[in-house]
């Protein structure tokens, strides 16, 4: 055996390790960008009947028909949703799109509490304490926020707080294609 | 104010933790002394600053501070106060201050305690430490500031710790970890500083070792602690999942293993210097690889809040920068001179060398079982698979029980050339471990199996060589003699352990009202009563369990409302030889409650023989020629620069 080792065997490592940096690099972009893949994307929006929060009187997936819409699932118990909600009052001041909520497994005084002490967002207020609706919507945990179009068809979904960045970079291109 | 002067302190970390880097590296390159007793100092300054912030997060969590956003996700104020304080680290954010500040220990430990250390070498060390914790500082404060305010709608209640982490064990187990995991950062920057240096020699290897030892102890007893919680905690009875964080967990230790072998090698015989360094530096590359996988959300997307695509990135940019650097600095400095040894006989740097072997395709097989998946979704477009127990099994039972043969002749092996008669006299040993294996599984649990007898002739064969020849050299051990033996048979009861618990533990799932029993391997289970209770932030069903008439067990179900989590609390009677163990599921109609009840033998000797594995390997790094080393090696040193 020679006793001197070629130096291209100690390149070796670099680009083994070059190979798996590629490789988390593409695992992390797939899981970035498909980070809960939602079945219902290009769905209709499923059927439901619900109280409407304030009203008491029945909402159904017909009251999200006429215009584009964002359907953001919230509870008072939500850390998070509190965190988010200043970007929606923002949202509804700019009066960029209706916003619904749905209300998540909450209990009804603390919802009310938490939208007199907050402001209230939104256009109408779904209520879901049993969470049947979140079932048939997939949903993980709260926040999540849906696009529906005016044929109440669902365009996108994401999970976690909205922000500014992430509604224009992901929101506003398929309302701005669907019109 | 206090979370601004938090933030304000660990700016001041991150200032020192620069000022490490320069200091240390500039010293070390011109040789002067006062740059790196500067960057000592530093380090000391570091210690204090990132210790202080911890604090002040911590107080922030005492007193409940919602407008912290950290602490509002994290706490409650219905939670008792000691789990106020490990939730500190129940999160992305708080955790990764506790690296940093594990880092800043670390540093100053090896600032203060390896001060015999030529000047280049410790400079170079404590210059790539606090390169490494800059890095992390800045990372921390950019895109995971645990005291970012939550102004001006500060909410009067915090959504709770996530409740399976609301545990004893929680609270030590990933502090423990993360010592490991930092720790092999000292290893790394030893072989930097190897590289800058280009000298490397047995002094180099002497001067490492008790610090990878050091980190290794801490790994072990950090993944025995999870593994524990898993099993009591989780509710199911397994103790390892092959889920992606214990595997992050699992890839450094298995190097670190090899690392701690090769740098034997390196040490006494001048062996594998090239593969030691690269060992050192992989080793802590898979502990950064550990912590991508587990904090970007690549893996483990359980809540994607925690996601945040900008941390991911720049995880993924440290590890590129961290270890991009270090192996192209490998490719250009590392030695080409091989060391001239032969090692082709039966020699101990053949067993090290098979050893090492065998860990590395331990190591490259979890990677592939873990980034396979994810290749999987990429080719297909978004098809989801995940890769389980029997693909990880199949490669490591083979794989650990050709290393546990290797394992028994440790000791008998010599540097060279190992002389047959103790071979022949080792496989008398193998043949009486042999059929005691093939008695004794049968006289204690009236079964025959393949894997069993094997692990447990080979696990006989390790004790039994590593006794005879402590017994042997009775006069001349040194604490590194008797670290090694007792870490080896430490091993040994584990894979005991495993085989026993994985082939002959006994299960049974049944529905069972009050009053009904249940039998599992001639034991009576009956439940007598079942209990509604209240705890601090939890209510609680709590069953009563009579067995044989003899013990009492209470199993729970405990629902977290501030979180909407049921967690079930497992109740466990153990002894020595085995774990009855109950867990209480769904209340059933008409009064029936789900129950699963399982025997599970030896299970308690997996994580005994971890602990004996961490403690011999702290007694190890004592070994006095740690200590006594510095003139010699000083002087040979001096004469080779």
């Amino acid at each position: 055996m020679s006793p001197r080792t070629s130096r291209l065997l100690l390149v070796v490592p670099l680009v083994g390790f070059a190979v798996l940096a590629l490789a988390l690099a593409i695992g992390f972009d797939v899981g970035r960008h498909d980070i809960h893949p939602s079945s219902l994307i290009g769905k209709p929006f499923p059927d439901f009947t619900l109280p409407d929060l304030e009203s008491g009187a029945d909402k159904s997936q017909n009251d999200l028909l006429g215009q584009p819409r964002l359907v953001n699932v919230w509870g008072s118990w939500c850390v998070v949703c509190r965190f988010e909600h200043s970007f929606f009052t923002e949202l509804q001041q700019r009066d960029e799109i209706s916003i619904v909520g749905i209300n998540y497994k909450d209990q009804e005084s603390d919802a009310i509490d938490w939208l007199v002490a907050l402001g209230n967002p939104f256009d109408f207020i779904i209520v879901d304490f049993e969470g049947d609706l979140g079932v048939d919507l997939g949903v993980y945990g709260a926040p999540e926020t849906f696009l529906v179009d005016a044929e109440g068809v669902i365009l996108y979904k994401h999970v976690g707080p909205l922000s500014q960045s992430i509604w224009e970079e992901d929101f506003q291109p398929l309302i701005v294609g669907k019109q | 104010m206090i979370p601004e002067i938090g933030l304000f302190i660990t700016a001041l970390g991150l200032a020192c933790a620069i000022g490490i880097a320069v200091t240390g590296v500039w010293g070390a390159f011109h040789d002067r002394d006062q740059w790196v007793s500067m960057s000592i100092r530093l380090a000391k300054l570091q210690f204090g600053a990132l210790a202080a912030s911890f604090l002040l997060l911590a107080l922030c969590f005492l007193q409940d501070n919602f407008s912290v956003l950290y602490v509002a996700n994290n706490s409650n104020t219905l939670l008792p106060w000691y789990y106020k304080i490990s939730a500190t680290w129940g999160a992305h954010e708080g955790s990764f201050l506790l690296v940093t500040l594990i880092a800043a220990t670390w540093t100053l430990a090896v600032a203060l305690r390896a001060n015999h250390l030529p000047v280049d070498v410790h400079g170079y060390v404590l210059g790539t430490l606090g390169l490494l914790n800059a890095m992390f500082l800045v990372f921390l404060l950019s895109s995971s500031n645990p005291f970012l305010r939550l102004v001006p709608n500060v909410p009067v209640q915090g959504a709770d710790l996530n409740p399976v982490l609301q545990d004893p064990a929680f609270i030590i187990h990933p502090p423990i970890l993360f010592i490991g995991y930092i720790g092999f950062a000292v290893a790394f920057s030893f072989g930097i500083a190897a590289l800058c240096t280009g000298k490397l020699d047995s002094a180099w290897a002497r001067w490492t070792r008790p610090w990878v030892n050091a980190a290794w102890v801490a790994l072990t007893i950090g993944i025995a602690l999870g593994s524990w919680w898993a099993y009591y905690e989780l509710g199911w009875g397994g103790w390892w999942f092959w889920d992606p964080v214990e595997n992050a967990s699992f890839m450094p230790w298995l190097a670190g293993t090899a690392l701690i072998h090769s740098l034997a090698a390196t040490e006494k015989r001048g062996a594998f210097k090239n593969w030691t360094i690269l060992l050192a530096l992989l080793t802590f590359t898979l502990s950064l690889v550990g912590a991508f996988l587990v904090r970007s959300g690549v893996l483990t997307s359980v809540h994607a809040f925690a996601v945040d695509p900008q941390r991911g990135l720049f995880l993924l940019g440290i590890l590129v920068v961290t270890t991009g650097c270090a192996l192209y600095m490998y490719a250009v400095r590392a030695p080409v001179i091989r060391s001239r040894i032969q090692y082709w006989d039966l020699s101990r740097e053949l067993l090290l060398l098979i050893n090492n072997a065998l860990l590395v395709v331990a190591v490259v097989t979890i990677m592939l079982g873990t980034l396979y998946p994810l290749g999987y979704e990429w080719f297909t477009g978004g098809e989801k698979m995940s890769v389980g127990g029997p693909y990880f099994n199949r490669i490591f039972v083979p794989l650990m029980l050709l290393l546990t043969a290797c394992l028994a002749l440790a000791p008998i092996s010599r540097w060279k050339n190992t002389p047959m008669v103790l071979i022949k006299r080792s496989l008398i040993l193998l043949g009486g471990s042999a059929v005691v294996a093939l008695v004794l599984p049968w006289v204690l649990w009236k079964s025959l199996n393949f894997g069993v007898a094997c692990t447990f002739a080979l696990a006989l064969w390790v004790a039994a060589t590593h006794v005879v020849s402590m017994w042997k050299q009775r006069n001349s051990l040194t604490l590194g003699n008797i670290g090694m033996s007792v870490a080896h048979v430490g091993f040994a009861i584990a894979i005991v352990g495993v085989a026993v618990t994985s082939a002959f533990s006994k299960e049974r799932d049944a529905r069972i009202e009050v009053g009904d029993s249940v039998t599992v391997n001639a034991r009576e289970y009956e439940l007598v009563a079942v209990e509604q209770t209240q705890g601090p932030n939890f209510n609680s069903s709590k069953a009563h369990f009579n067995i044989d008439g003899q013990w009492d067990l209470y199993p729970e179900r405990r629902y977290y409302p501030a979180r909407q989590t049921i967690t079930t609390e497992a109740a466990i009677s153990s002894d020595l030889f085995r774990d009855l163990y109950i867990s209480l599921g769904e209340p059933i109609e008409n009064g029936s409650w789900g129950v699963r009840v399982q025997e599970k033998p030896l299970v308690r000797w997996i994580w005994f023989g971890a602990f004996v594995m961490g403690i011999a390997a702290l007694v190890a790094a004592f070994d006095k020629r740690y200590r006594r080393l510095s003139k010699r090696d000083l002087r040979n040193y001096a004469e080779d620069s």
